[in-house]
Formats: C-alpha cells, structure tokens, sequence
C-alpha cells in the first residue's frame, strides 16, 4: 500500500511560483491550487529528493497532502489524441492538412528566411498541373477526405495557375466520388496578388494568411525585394483589400527579429499595430529561429531582453483575454498572442494531443518537384524527403523511414518533453529545432523557457481571477 | 509565517482554482484562423 507522500509523488505535480501566486499544478490532469506561504513549503518539502515519510508527518502538511492528492484524483485524466495519418485498423481516414510547396521562387529576399539555403538554391520551378492531378488522385485513393488544401512557395502567389488547379480539380474530385469538400488556405507574403488571383481566392474562398513583420518602419528592415526596397506598402494595400471582405478570416504571422528589437518595437507594440491598422486581433508572432552567428539573432543580453519582452507580450494577452471582455465577447477583447489563447484554449478542453507538431501527423506537403515531405521547412533537405508522388505509391511514402523518424519523436517519448510540465500546451516545431539544434528532437532550450514562463503566466493569471472552489 | 499563525487565520495551505467560469469564457475565444502550423487537435478518422 502507497504511503500518502507516495500517492502525492505519483501525481506528477509541480509547483509554479510567480511573483504574485505560488500554484500546484498537475500536467496530466490540468487541476490548478492555489498554495498560501506554507501550502508552498510543504509541496516544497515533499517534492525535494530527500524528503521521506517521517518528514511529513505532521498535521498541517498531512492535511496538504491528503487534501491536494483528493482534489486531483477526483479529477479525470486528460484525453490524449494521438493523431496519425497511418491507422493500424485499414480504416480509411482523413488527411487534416494537404499541402502544395507550389513553386520555390519568391519576390522577396527576407532576411531571415531559411528557404536562402535549401529550395532557393536549386532551379526555379513551378509544380506541374500533372503533380497535383497525381497528388489528389493518390490522396483520394488512400484518404476519405482531405479536410484542406493549403498553399505555400517560395511565394504561392507567382504560381496562380498551380492553385486554380488544385482548387478546381479537388472540388471536382470531392464531389465525384462523394467526399467532403476540401477548404483552402495560402500563406503569403502578400506583395502581388493579381485580379485573377483575387478572382480565384473568391471562387474557391481561399483563406489568407499574410506574412508581416510590423509598420513600414519595421517591416521593410527585413521583408526586401531583390531590389533592397521594403515590401509594407504592397502588402498592406492587400492585406486591407483581403480584410475589406474577409475581416473574420484573415489571419497575420509575424516573425520577431533583432531587426523590430533594435528599432525599438515591442513585441506588445507589434500585437497593438497589427489590431490596430491590420484588423487581426489574434496574430501568430513567434522570435525567430535562426542558426547561432546569424546576424539577426539577439545575442546574450538581448536574447534575454528579448524574451522578456515577449514575456510582457503574454502578459498583456493574459489581461486582454481575462478582463477585456465586452458585452462578456471575449472575441472583442483585446489584441493577443494567438500561443496563449491556444493555451488557454487547451486548458479549457482538456483535450490535447501526442504528437510535438503537425509535420508527418496531421500534414503531407508535397513541393514544386512533387517530392513529399513532412513539413515545407524541410523541403530540399534529403535526408528528409519521403519520396516522389508521381513515382512512388503513397502507401510507401508513408511507411518510410523519415516519416517513422517524425512520428515517434512524440511529447511523450520526447526526454525533453515528456517530463515538461509544459508538454500539453507547447507549439513544438520540428523545424525549427533542426534549425536551432541540428536535430528534430533537440529542443532550443530558451523556446523552452519561454513556453514555461508563457505558460506559468496564462496559470497565474486564470488563479488570480478565479474563484476557489468549495468542493 | 508559522502553521499556528495559519491556523488562527484559518488560510488553508492549499485550494483548488474551480476552472468552471474559465471553461465557459474560454470557449467564447475562437480557435484560430490560419492555416500554418497550427498542432493537430481533432482526430483524424472519419
């Protein structure tokens, strides 16, 4: 039979101290406490290596342990999804994500673009009309349903006619055989979006998201044409074009640099001007991933105040999240981090999911030379290149190497992830670790902090504003 | 601070944050619209 301090070691709980709340929080169940200044000594103790029965004995941290060891098991487990493309029953599934790499060109030449170094590198192409006839033929043929068709370059834009294509010939497919309709969405720079393009995104409600790095001043530091000039005024022309029709649809990702931190622009500064001018509350900013010596890496002080600042970011989404609610709307709140609604939105399902990212579990992304790989950050990258979609049969692509390689490195196998008590609501990214770290399961270790300091805000501000139960 | 201080004062040393009005506000904030790499959330079969 368990001892009491046992029962409460087995819980996995860890305690969160920020400067205004000390919690216990247990990762597996989502339960969060409240600790008072001697509530935190006794987690202290009992969770301290050294810490054996006959410390604990005494009626006050008794009465802690039985009392936080009742309120987690009374709470059910969390539901883990462990999603995967492959069932191991036969049954025929759904494909979340297809993605068409449709060209590795682009008009601009970011500062920090990782794409300089693989698919820049080799011979401009468009992906061919045969390619995506293939690629959903195949998708049709193993999948029930492709849920969306998402477009990416280089710049997808430059390849209009390759997303009329699949646009076209997937709705014609769906509806041939029965199936649900795919959705569609593009990432892009938004520089040149031509009439007819904007004709295509219309017919097909292609779903926009804009790349964007901040105001004029800011943003055209590092999204360049080939010609040095900055990129702001055509991509918010565009932006506000595409919101002028889509406002509940838009979406902006915005990539923070040494470029904004040097130029004096806060990462809560960013989140303000992107609502402001651009409309789009819930932006995805994320600090670059960049390799160590790059030039718009912060180095050693900056990179600290440079966390902190996004750290003052989750801050302010906190607050605009829980107190800025009109008409109790939290949607008309205020601007914030899409991470941290993402965040709260997990803890509020307590639904979440295995798998460190999408690439290889929920996404196929197949580029301009019909080669498929897990993620478009890999694409050029051999050593993660899964096959050929005109040559090789999907089944074999699927069952290959890389992909096994990408789909066992889940959070729960991860040893960086699987005794985080952050693992439930982390944004890995597979590709950003290779970049970072030179391998997909190595985690930088500074994203790591930050989510956990991200994420022990999100906790300390829920506390604060919650009642306490009486149960 | 001592236990017998926190006894008078009748604080207990832990209690539970109820998550019952955050569940109801959070499901008000809608997930996100873009379509990068946003995690896998629902499950894949049909």
């Amino acid at each position: 039979m368990k001892s009491l301090l046992e029962e409460f070691l087995a819980l996995d709980l860890v305690v969160l101290r920020s400067q205004n709340a000390s919690l216990l929080f247990c990762p597996e169940r989502f339960v969060l406490m409240r600790l008072s200044d001697e509530g935190l000594g006794a987690a202290e103790l009992a969770l301290s290596p050294d810490c054996t029965d006959a410390l604990v004995e005494s009626p006050e941290i008794t009465g802690f342990l039985r009392t936080a060891v009742d309120y987690v098991s009374k709470s059910p487990k969390l539901k883990i999804f462990h999603p995967a493309l492959i069932g191991t029953t036969g049954e025929r599934k759904l494909l979340p994500k297809l993605v068409f790499m449709v060209n590795n060109v682009c008009n601009l030449q970011c500062s920090y673009c990782y794409e300089h170094e693989t698919t820049f590198k080799v011979a401009a192409q468009c992906i061919s009309r045969s390619a995506i006839r293939t690629t959903l033929d195949k998708c049709y043929e193993l999948f029930e349903a492709i849920e969306t068709v998402m477009f990416i370059g280089g710049e997808a834009t430059l390849s209009e006619g390759a997303i009329e294509e699949a646009c076209e010939y997937s709705i014609a497919e769906a509806s041939r055989l029965t199936r649900e309709k795919p959705r569609f969405g593009m990432i892009t720079n938004g520089v040149r979006i031509s009439e007819h393009l904007h004709e295509v995104i219309e017919r097909y409600e292609v779903q926009l998201t804009f790349s964007v790095d901040g105001p004029k001043t800011a943003n055209d530091l590092v999204r360049i044409r080939k010609d040095g000039s900055g990129s702001y005024d055509a991509v918010s022309l565009n932006i506000k074009r595409y919101a002028g029709l889509h406002a509940d649809t838009i979406s902006i990702q915005s990539t923070v640099t040494r470029a904004q931190f040097d130029s004096g622009l806060s990462v809560s500064q960013l989140l303000s001007f992107i609502a402001a001018e651009l409309g789009v509350v819930e932006p995805h900013i994320t600090l670059a991933s960049l390799p160590d010596g790059h030039s718009l890496l912060p180095a050693n002080a900056d990179a600290t105040r440079l966390d902190e600042d996004y750290l003052d970011a989750v801050e302010l989404s906190v607050t605009h999240i829980l107190d800025d609610t009109p008409g109790g709307d939290v949607s008309n709140g205020g601007p914030r981090l899409s991470d941290v609604a993402d965040m709260m939105r997990t803890l509020a399902s307590k639904s979440v999911t295995s798998a460190m990212c999408s690439a290889g579990t929920a996404q196929l992304v197949v580029d301009s030379r019909a080669d498929v790989y897990p993620c478009w950050m890999f694409a050029g990258n051999a050593e993660f290149r899964m096959g050929n979609i005109v040559d090789d049969s999907l089944e074999k692509i699927l069952t290959g190497t890389v992909m096994s390689n990408v789909t066992t490195n889940t959070k729960l196998e991860n040893i960086h992830c699987s005794s985080c008590y952050a693992r439930f609501f982390c944004h890995a990214c597979i590709g950003n670790n290779r970049i970072r770290t030179g391998f997909i399961e190595e985690m930088d270790p500074r994203f790591c902090d930050r989510t956990r300091q991200s994420l022990v805000t999100v906790l300390t501000g829920i506390a604060g504003r919650s009642a306490l139960s009486t149960k | 601070m001592t236990h017998e201080k926190v006894l008078d004062d009748h604080k207990p040393l832990v209690e539970l944050v109820d998550l019952g009005s955050f569940q109801v506000m959070a499901r008000g904030v809608a997930p996100s619209k873009g379509c990068g790499c946003t995690p896998p959330t629902q499950t894949p079969t049909s």
